[in-house]
């Protein structure tokens, strides 16, 4: 019979909305662990106009719960929810009726303070003491003393005010209840990119990275690879959860960077060297990899677009004359490159993870979108399923989406040598030309000019 | 032909035998008998690194045995022939010595079945094929 779990309140951060459930159930999965919450509020909760920064979840246990925050960058904190209401009389109304045992017994003997955050704006001291003297009708403050320093128990009140809202209009709702965990954003300002050794033309938002190899589970005894290592971000990130990690490019420069600096700098810089396994020269549209038995967890990357960093693979050019190397200068040779097309990148890829990846194992990268952007755009494949598809505004027109897929069925050669167009997906997609996404602007036609009667 | 200049090598870079395991030969045309590729080595060196039991037990499971064996031999080192039926902390150690602590920074790579060389310079190996040889 299913134990009713108890009900908790999830406080996110202001930033990358869509980002925020993903990431929590990726690590409710990693932790083996489960969580029931209403699907409206989690529509809210992603919205990019930042309707909501709260999720009421349930979860089977306090332990999960520690887990999940012990990692997550999107959670500020979670608290177990004693009450929730449109207004304080409510709220307080809800609790002594709900809550009096608790509020009676739990504190006895217990330092205790309490800490009121507002999604929207930040509170002075002495407003949040006008913020608590409305909560004076509890019998918590018969209980315990309280602490400012040191305590056994952090009771938040937590406003959802909306965004943009002066201190005078009237609250949206009020959560309150006793702190869990915080969660483990200070990692973020860890790998703040001010203090790396090496920043390339490619190198990634620390936060965003976190996230990134958060929806790998990248964990202890992990191997992951990052087939576009580039700067190497993502194996810091995921080596700061325990992973051993592998990378990859086609150019040697772009790993060795220059002076000295390089991604092998960034692993010695944080202390990740016993979780740095190799770097190849790989031409990622040639993968040299074994493929008899799957041995990656995750691959974790942001592939090259054609726009800013270029797309390239190996390949001969049309060209009327050549010469054939000669063998004693294979090595030092600089292979030729061609264009290698974003819907082939894609592809290669999702082939690469279904060959490579053990079950459960996980592929994460990055996808460049455009507001043309539709589901069916997606690379898709049999033995890959999508669960997560957050996107990232970087400009009007131009965002990427972290796509996340989980390996849930063997390659097979005889199946899965040759797919139909429907199994790949990336119909018609429009990150097949990019490069007219970004650049295109529309001819200038005075007639059809919204403000054309305007312009003299 | 353009050469490609490294910048000064720094220390530690140095293909492990755990990446050497999962490498096979990609020349067009070479299908069969491209696993393992068959280490070259000129400069191998010992670094010591923090033995992981966990991890060695996750990736026990994912490795060709025999490529360990013949790569071990290349390098001078000794392990079992064949995976043994109890896999303790020793066994483990063992592993992680070979495929995680013996170095190559300098070397090759050697196709048995095309005889491609796929060198290993400041101990990155350069699998890159030709543009003829896609």
């Amino acid at each position: 019979p299913h134990r009713k779990m108890k009900e908790y309140i999830c406080h996110f951060a202001q930033s990358h909305p869509s980002f925020r459930l993903p990431e929590l159930l990726s690590l409710v999965e990693l932790y083996g662990g489960e969580a029931e919450y209403d699907e409206e509020e989690a529509l809210a909760l992603a919205s990019k106009d930042d309707e909501t920064p709260f999720l009421r979840v349930r979860f089977p246990s306090e332990t999960l719960i520690k887990n999940i925050c012990s990692r997550s960058m999107t959670i500020y904190g979670i608290y177990e929810l004693w009450g929730v209401s449109d207004t304080y009389e409510g709220l307080v109304k809800q609790m002594i009726c709900d809550k009096e045992e608790e509020m009676r017994t739990m504190l006895i003997g217990k330092k205790w303070k309490m800490a009121v955050e507002a999604f929207g704006r930040s509170y002075s001291r002495q407003e949040q003491l006008d913020v608590m003297s409305k909560l004076k009708d509890l019998p918590l403050w018969e209980q315990g003393s309280v602490s400012m320093k040191e305590y056994d128990y952090l009771f938040g009140v937590l406003e959802d005010i909306g965004v943009r809202k002066s201190a005078t209009d009237p609250i949206k709702r009020v959560y309150f209840g006793p702190l869990i965990s915080y969660g483990h954003r200070e990692a973020i300002y860890r790998y703040n990119l001010r203090s790396r050794q090496f920043l390339g033309t490619t190198s990634m938002d620390p936060e965003l990275s976190l996230i990134a190899a958060n929806m790998a589970q990248a964990r202890p005894g992990s191997l992951i690879y990052d087939p576009f290592v580039g700067t190497g971000s993502f194996l810091v990130s995921c080596a700061h959860f325990g992973a051993m990690t592998m990378g990859a490019d086609l150019d040697i420069r772009t790993t060795q960077g220059t002076g000295g600096a390089s991604v092998l700098g960034n692993m010695r810089q944080y202390e990740f060297m016993d979780q740095f396994v190799d770097i190849l020269l790989i031409d990622a549209s040639r993968p040299p990899w074994r493929m008899a038995r799957p041995f990656l967890d995750s691959i974790i990357c942001d592939p090259p677009y054609g726009i800013r960093a270029g797309a390239r693979k190996i390949g001969k050019r049309e060209k009327p004359k050549w010469r054939p190397i000669p063998a004693d200068l294979n090595a030092a040779h600089f292979p030729q490159c061609v264009q290698y097309d974003v819907p082939d990148v894609m592809r290669d890829l999702l082939t690469f993870a279904a060959k490579s990846l053990v079950m459960g194992g996980r592929l994460v990268y990055w996808l460049p979108t455009t507001p043309e952007y539709k589901d069916s755009d997606l690379p898709l494949h049999p033995c890959l399923r999508l669960v997560g598809n957050s996107l990232q505004t970087l400009t009007l027109r131009w965002g990427r989406r972290l796509i996340t897929m989980v390996k849930v069925l063997e390659y097979d050669d005889k199946i899965h040598n040759s797919l139909a167009p429907e199994d790949e997906g990336q119909l018609t997609a429009a990150h097949g030309s990019l490069r007219s996404a970004v650049y295109w602007r529309p001819r200038r036609d005075p007639t059809s000019s919204p403000l054309a009667s305007d312009t003299p | 032909e353009r050469q490609q200049t490294l910048p000064r090598p720094l220390d530690s870079i140095h293909m492990k035998l755990l990446t050497h395991n999962l490498l096979m030969c990609n020349n067009k045309g070479c299908n069969m008998n491209n696993y393992p590729l068959h280490i070259r080595p000129v400069q191998v060196e010992r670094k010591e690194k923090q033995f992981n039991e966990a991890f060695m037990r996750h990736m026990l499971g994912k490795l060709e045995w025999s490529a360990i064996v013949s790569a071990s031999k290349a390098l001078n080192f000794v392990v079992p022939e064949e995976i043994p039926a109890e896999q303790d902390e020793p066994f483990l150690r063992t592993l992680h010595q070979v495929i995680n602590e013996l170095d190559v920074v300098s070397g090759a790579l050697v196709c048995s079945n095309c005889n491609r060389e796929y060198p290993i310079e400041n101990g990155i190996p350069n699998m890159l094929l030709s543009e003829e040889e896609v």
